[in-house]
């Protein structure tokens, strides 16, 4: 029992050891290796659950790569678990930057790692792409879907509301039609 | 600043960090640079090798400054401190979640909500997209220039990118395969 339990919490360290270690840049670029990783291999997560956490690890303080590795730390395994995926998040980190804090200033000012950094970009920018194609086809099935999930890109891009406003004004707007439909006993498949 | 001091600012940091990589940064410039800690000039640098480097922003960034400070010991300090009240936060809410997640409310309201969160993080894939494979001309006239239209796209790398998203999209490629091709083409072509 005992050894099952420490197996399955370096399981998940090791797992988004992996995760971070493969991340370059904010939250939302370790969004491939999770879809990756934890939906498609290990099947630890569906994509509307990591949507979940993302909302939520967006809109509460702290950082989001973290607050996503802890929901789906405890997921699996309760607050250790929670633990265990943060510490695996942020182990590559300590690891990197403290051995290549003495030699980085050297080494990002040979044109060949500047270059390979540039292709990296390119490469991230094809990995998003796939992550939001992913996205997108497990939540926009109607009209209204689409419509909100214009509406939302608008006001972040355009009007730079801060994404956290959108995500709670989302949340209360969904729970008032829920309660609304609810009222009324009618379906409410058609906004939800 | 003592250990503890610096312990203290990161947690401080990690509290009140909403929204990523970009509200830390500004929090540690105000509670790290502000006080002659680290310069100006050290900062940015460290925010260029931490953006370059795998792992995230944030936690880049508390690692580098802690090592930078306090050596082994300091980054260690930093990294969990920043991370600490994520993980207190979200053990709540993961445990609420957890107990509500069949109430009728919490459901519709997450439902509603996903194609929100989908809208909200095309910003910054677009954002991404724009950096690394356009050029965004300096006025608007400048688009409709001869010039101005053929220098929109990188164009190499608007190919690699089409190139990787097909094998991404067909193939189911692992990211960390586009990312070694990715680290591979720029070495050879840009």
């Amino acid at each position: 029992m005992f050894i099952k339990k420490l197996k399955d919490l370096f399981t998940i360290y090791f797992a988004f050891f992996k995760v971070g270690a493969f991340t370059f840049g904010g939250g939302l670029a370790m969004m491939p290796m999770l879809q990756k990783e934890l939906i498609e291999k290990k099947q630890w997560l569906t994509e509307e659950e990591l949507l979940d956490y993302y909302a939520v690890g967006q809109s509460t303080p702290g950082i989001i790569a973290v607050n996503v590795a802890t929901f789906v730390g405890y997921k699996r395994a309760g607050i250790l678990g929670g633990i265990f995926g943060t510490l695996g998040i942020i182990s590559p980190s300590l690891i990197i930057i403290m051995i290549l804090a003495n030699l980085i200033n050297s080494i990002s000012d040979y044109p060949i790692v500047q270059k390979a950094l540039t292709g990296i970009n390119v490469a991230v920018a094809a990995l998003l792409t796939s992550v939001i194609i992913n996205f997108a086809k497990k939540t926009i099935k109607n009209v209204w879907n689409a419509i909100f999930m214009l509406i939302s890109f608008l006001l972040i891009f355009a009007l730079k509301v801060p994404s956290f406003i959108v995500i709670l004004f989302g949340l209360a707007t969904g729970i008032i039609l829920t309660f609304i439909h609810k009222k009324k006993e009618t379906k409410t498949d058609d906004i939800a | 600043m003592t250990l503890l001091e610096l312990f203290g600012t990161f947690f401080y940091i990690g509290l009140f960090t909403i929204g990523g990589g970009v509200v830390a940064i500004t929090l540690m410039q105000q509670t790290i640079v502000s006080k002659g800690i680290i310069s100006l000039d050290q900062f940015y640098n460290m925010v260029a090798i931490s953006e370059s480097t795998p792992g995230p922003l944030g936690t880049n960034m508390a690692t580098y400054i802690g090592y930078k400070l306090y050596g082994v010991p300091g980054a260690i300090i930093t990294t969990i401190g920043e991370a600490l009240p994520s993980i207190i936060i979200i053990l709540i809410i993961a445990r609420f979640l957890q107990k509500f997640n069949q109430n009728i409310y919490v459901k519709g309201a997450l439902n509603f909500l996903r194609p929100i969160t989908t809208g909200l993080i095309l910003v910054p894939v677009l954002q991404v997209f724009i950096f690394a494979l356009m050029n965004i001309p300096q006025t608007w006239t400048e688009l409709f220039t001869k010039e101005g239209f053929t220098n929109l796209f990188k164009w190499p790398s608007l190919i690699a990118y089409s190139i990787f998203a097909f094998l991404l999209i067909k193939f189911k490629l692992h990211p960390i395969i586009i990312i070694l091709l990715g680290a591979g083409f720029g070495i050879l072509f840009l």
